[in-house]
């Protein structure tokens, strides 16, 4: 950091800022005191004001009071003198505008009421009586009446009075009394607006004055209408009332248009007034706040103006020396032509002239030293230039000799003095030194390849070499270790020095030899792959139209093994029926430029056998990436694959063809199985009927008996009457057997019959039970005359076992009925249909006939709600198949809830399908099981109870059906839906 | 006042049959009544004994399956009030633990095996009722 820096920072800135803040501080600190002042202010000023009003008020009053302090003393005072009086008032005391005295008629010198008055009238003083002047009016003066009626003095709140020339008046009065009776009233009127100039309240102070009367009414305000009005100041909008009763005599307040006001609120002791003084806050503070600021600013550009002086003179003092450290740092760097300019007289400029004097010396002590050097460099670099030549000569050839991968070494006669690195590693040496001690026998195994001794060949080629300048040959060498490995061996000869010199360069063939032989064996190995997988591979010339081929496709295609095979040949041989697709084919592939694959039969040339080939092709890529036109490929005989896919398919049908059947024999043993359940409950539901049967058969037999033994004697006792009645008995009780009573309903009207019967016959024993079951039980009336008679037993007796007998032959015909649609039920469950074709059939009949063969069951603890839709149309189905599936969902349905509990059945239509749900109360299907419900085999059942082949089969029937299956379940209500598309159509018939 | 015989069954024609059988063996002498389930059978024993015929009941006559309350339950509630009364079993199925549940705890007189003949029935309850009034 520079000197200059330095002293801007840590001097002039911070002197600046402290001037600045503690500037600021003062700023704010007269602000406040000054506002302080300003209300100090304000509040005198109101003191003054108010004390001066208060002054003129009690002087007047005084004034009233000895006036009234006289008249109650004299009573006679003459009228003449009381106007003098009066006078006197008003002329003395410059504040009271006008005077008056109201006697009470009683007292007054006049013998009625009589009101002497004085006032001001411009300068001079007028006098009348205040009474008979208002004679109109009834007096109604406030300064009366309110004095009068409360018998002691006061200050009234101002009036207007029209008879004291209309202004704004108020009024001290003062009671008098003549022997204790009051007598009148002394009063003084003080002129509001003369009151006010008379404190001294002028100017703009008259503009921000209220006064405020005990009443809350304005006195004066510049504003308002004043006196009369009731304070509603305007400029005073928070309650004023509010304002008044405070203590404090400054406040501050929100006016109405939103300005503070500050509001000095004195009181008037005399009259109980506020005087009221306020003044605009902003208005005060902003004409404050500005004198001080024109203070702050004259501050603040004093420091300025200083700050910049002393940074001026600073500047002034600090820049030579810089320029001078300048200068000394560029000659410390070696810049020696500076020029420092001053003109300075003063111990800096005299330093700036010496010093420029050593730089010029130091300038011609250093040329002198640099034209030595520059001849000394000459020379250097001559000598450097001669030597770096050379010596990039000899590393070119080291680099040749060492970075070779074949192995040079130099000999001289039979013996080695050089040899590069490589050849050190080709023979496994330790070093070179190694070699320079060994001869190149020693470097090969005693016999060469063919057969000759190393020592006599070895001295053949370099005898060769040496004659002809070079020998080239194989070798075979010998490292170190024993290995023995094939090698080229190049001898050069050349003079070197008038010496003889050979160089050997030998190379390793270990490597090459190795690629011959892999190559070789590939080779094999893929022809022996050919001919044992009879895959040929073929390279066709598009161009020429000629193929070449291994011997495995000549065979597969049957040629002569010296035939040329082309594109001609090989396409004869194509089967006729497959010709046209390969042809397709391969022009499809060969203008796309594609690989393709192509199966197809030929007819073997040798003996024209079809065989199956399978053929690849595709075109050689060139080196570039483009394609030639060779197209390579393969050729297989397929022939044994394609027969053994035949087989295979043949296999197949017949074993789809087999679980078909065996799928279908396990759906008929379901069947069965199902039906196996339900042949004990079957049976005891044809039991019911047969049991009926045959006991209303036995009681007819013997009914008849007994009939045809009373029946001829008994009707030869009848009368032609009695005739009459017993047949109209008779029919009633052949008509009625129609309706079926249940057992308490009959019990009933037998006992209803009973009470009736007893009105006419006193011994009816079994009467009443008899005709009941003959189903007679009222309208007795036709049949009495043959109850009341003495053989009435018998008669009825008769009458009832001819009923019996009608009504046995109609319990013959239930039960038969009954049994015969078990039967019929069981008939169309087991049935088969073979046709395996849908037939027209009803959904409901179907669950109804299921229903029927499980009513033993439904009939204990199940409750059966059917909700069939009536009209759902006739469709075509396989009826047989889906009473399986009604049977089923309900067994599962029963075994779920234990046969006890809530089974519904539903039937209904939804757009195109008609939805057939069994709901039971059970417990549900567990929700891990759900996935798996129609899995073959599945089942949840103890082993032996259920094949786990129900609802698969349902599924099966289902999707038959073209149709769905759907489950929900959770314990207590689980609902299996079918909904089977509406067919109405039916296949073709 | 006369003795009563109650049969009991669901099926209205086996109660019918029953009633005429039992009436042209026993005559009037008896009065028949039929309930059609458990619940009836309590029903109508109750109004009996309210008006004061519950001791008249000699003979129950009782299906075994039935909607509701078994045969043997049944018996075994009756036999607990009235431990006199003759009581049959009827049934279709052979359901042995009932049977035996009847003949321990309600003195099952007899259980006769769907469809009964007429003469087993009658020789059974006459038998009984021999023993009955002796």
């Amino acid at each position: 950091m520079t000197v200059k820096f330095k002293i801007f920072f840590l001097v002039l800135v911070p002197i600046f800022f402290l001037f600045g803040i503690i500037t600021l501080y003062s700023y704010q600190q007269s602000t406040v005191y000054l506002s302080y002042q300003a209300k100090e202010g304000l509040t005198h000023k109101a003191y003054h004001y108010a004390d001066r009003i208060d002054a003129l008020l009690n002087q007047a009053s005084v004034v009233a009071t000895t006036t009234a302090q006289f008249l109650s003393l004299h009573h006679d005072v003459s009228k003449t003198e009381l106007y003098a009086m009066l006078k006197a008032n008003v002329q003395d005391n410059s504040a009271i505008y006008g005077a008056s005295i109201a006697f009470e008629a009683k007292y007054s010198p006049t013998g009625k009421r009589f009101t002497p008055s004085v006032y001001r009238d411009s300068s001079a003083l007028k006098s009348w009586d205040k009474a008979q002047n208002d004679q109109t009016k009834s007096i109604q003066w406030q300064w009366y009446n309110t004095v009068r009626q409360l018998q002691r003095a006061l200050w009234t709140e101002p009036y207007i009075d029209d008879s004291f020339k209309a202004v704004h008046l108020i009024s001290f009065s003062i009671p008098f009394y003549n022997q204790q009776q009051f007598a009148g009233v002394a009063s003084v009127h003080l002129n509001l607006d003369q009151l006010l100039s008379l404190a001294g309240i002028q100017g703009e102070d008259s503009q921000q004055i209220l006064l405020i009367s005990p009443q809350n009414r304005l006195i004066f305000h510049h504003h308002s209408e004043r006196i009369t009005q009731p304070v509603v100041a305007a400029d005073l909008p928070i309650s004023l009332k509010s304002l008044l009763s405070q203590s404090k005599s400054l406040q501050e307040f929100h006016a109405a248009n939103g300005s503070v006001k500050w509001l000095a609120n004195i009181p008037i002791e005399s009259t109980n007034w506020h005087f009221l003084l306020q003044l605009d806050k902003k208005t005060t503070v902003k004409q404050l706040n500005q004198t001080v600021t024109y203070i702050a600013v004259i501050v603040l550009s004093g420091l300025m103006l200083a700050t910049l002086t002393a940074a001026w003179v600073i500047n002034r003092i600090v820049n030579p020396i810089a320029q001078l450290s300048k200068a000394t740092a560029e000659v410390s760097e070696g810049h020696l032509d500076v020029h420092i300019l001053t003109k300075n007289k003063d111990e800096i400029g005299q330093l700036a002239q010496h010093f420029s004097m050593m730089v010029k010396r130091i300038q011609e002590r250093e040329q002198a030293l640099k034209n030595i050097n520059r001849e000394l460099e000459a020379h250097v670099s001559q000598r450097t230039l001669a030597l770096e030549q050379s010596r990039a000569n000899e590393e070119k050839f080291v680099a040749i000799f060492e970075g070779s991968n074949d192995a040079i070494s130099l000999l001289e006669g039979q013996k080695f003095f050089d040899c590069n690195h490589r050849t050190v590693e080709m023979f496994g040496l330790e070093n070179k030194n190694e070699l320079f001690n060994l001869h190149p026998i020693d470097l090969s195994p005693p016999v060469q390849s063919d057969g000759r001794p190393s020592s006599l060949a070895a001295s053949e080629y370099i005898a060769r070499a040496l004659e002809k300048g070079k020998a080239h040959f194989e070798w075979l060498h010998c490292r170190r270790n024993g290995d023995i490995f094939p090698a080229e061996i190049l001898l050069s000869a050349f003079d070197y020095h008038g010496k003889k010199i050979l160089q050997a360069t030998i190379r390793d063939l270990t490597e090459r030899k190795q690629n011959e032989r892999r190559l070789m064996r590939s080779e094999y190995l893929l022809k022996l792959a050919q001919e044992s997988s009879k895959v040929g591979f073929y390279v066709i010339n598009l161009e020429t139209g000629i193929c070449e081929n291994s011997n495995t496709i000549t065979r597969i295609l049957g040629i002569e093994e010296t035939q040329q095979l082309t594109v001609a040949i090989w396409s004869e041989l194509i089967h006729p029926e497959d010709k046209q697709m390969v042809i397709e084919d391969y022009h499809q592939s060969t203008e796309n430029k594609q690989t393709f694959n192509m199966e197809y039969r030929i007819i073997r040339a040798n003996d024209q056998e079809i065989r199956w080939v399978e053929v690849y092709g595709g075109f050689e890529q060139t080196a570039d990436g483009q394609q030639s036109h060779y197209l390579l490929g393969t050729l297989q005989d397929i022939s044994e694959r394609k027969e053994i896919e035949r087989k295979l398919q043949g296999l197949n049908q017949d074993l789809a063809l087999r679980i078909q059947q065996r799928t279908e024999e396990l759906v008929q043993a379901e069947k069965m199985a199902s039906l196996g359940q339900l042949i004990t409950g079957i049976a005891h539901e044809i039991n019911t009927p047969l049991g009926a049967i045959s006991s209303a058969a036995n009681n007819m037999r013997y009914y008849l008996t007994e009939s045809l033994t009373f029946m001829p004697r008994l009707f030869q006792s009848f009368s032609a009457q009695e005739c009459e009645e017993f047949l109209i008995l008779l029919h009633r009780s052949l008509d009625k057997n129609l309706r079926i009573l249940s057992a308490k309903d009959q019990r009933q009207n037998r006992l209803n019959l009973e009470q009736v019967l007893s009105n006419y016959i006193e011994d009816m024993d079994g009467i009443a039970d008899t005709l009941v079951d003959m189903g007679i039980y009222d309208e007795i009336d036709d049949i009495l005359p043959l109850l009341q008679r003495q053989d009435s037993t018998e008669v009825l007796d008769l009458a009832y076992k001819l009923s019996e007998m009608n009504k046995g032959t109609q319990t013959i015909n239930t039960a038969a009925e009954r049994a015969s649609k078990i039967v019929l039920a069981l008939k169309s469950y087991a049935h088969r249909d073979v046709s395996g074709k849908k037939t027209k059939a009803n959904l409901i009949d179907g669950i109804e006939t299921v229903l029927t063969l499980y009513q033993r069951q439904l009939k204990q603890d199940i409750e059966l709600h059917k909700n069939y839709d009536e009209t759902l149309p006739i469709i075509y189905c396989y009826p047989d198949e889906l009473t399986q599936v009604w049977t089923n969902l309900i067994h599962n349905a029963l075994q779920a809830m234990d046969n006890k509990g809530f089974l519904s059945i539903g039937a209904k239509r939804e757009a195109q399908f008609i939805r057939i749900s069994i709901q039971d109360s059970g417990k549900g299907i567990a929700p891990e099981h759900m996935s798996k419900i129609f899995d073959a085999f599945f089942t949840t059942k103890a082993a032996g109870v259920g094949s786990g082949l129900g609802l698969h089969i349902i599924k099966k029937i289902v999707n038959k059906h073209e149709g769905k299956i759907e489950v929900s379940s959770q314990p207590g209500c689980t609902v299996f839906s079918v909904l089977l598309p509406i067919d109405i159509v039916g296949e073709q018939e | 006042m006369k003795l009563i015989m109650i049969c009991v069954d669901d099926e209205k024609v086996i109660l019918d049959s029953l009633k005429a059988q039992l009436k042209s063996a026993f005559g009037n002498i008896y009065s028949y009544e039929l309930a059609e389930n458990g619940d009836d059978a309590l029903e109508l024993i109750e109004e009996l004994e309210e008006s004061g015929q519950a001791d008249n009941i000699v003979v129950i006559v009782s299906d075994w399956l039935m909607p509701g309350m078994k045969g043997d339950e049944l018996l075994i509630r009756i036999h607990q009030r009235f431990p006199r009364v003759i009581k049959l079993l009827l049934t279709g199925q052979a359901d042995e633990v009932a049977i035996q549940r009847a003949i321990s705890q309600a003195n099952l007189h007899k259980c006769l095996r769907k469809p009964w003949s007429e003469e087993e029935l009658v020789n059974c309850i006459r038998s009984a009722l021999d023993e009955y009034h002796s």
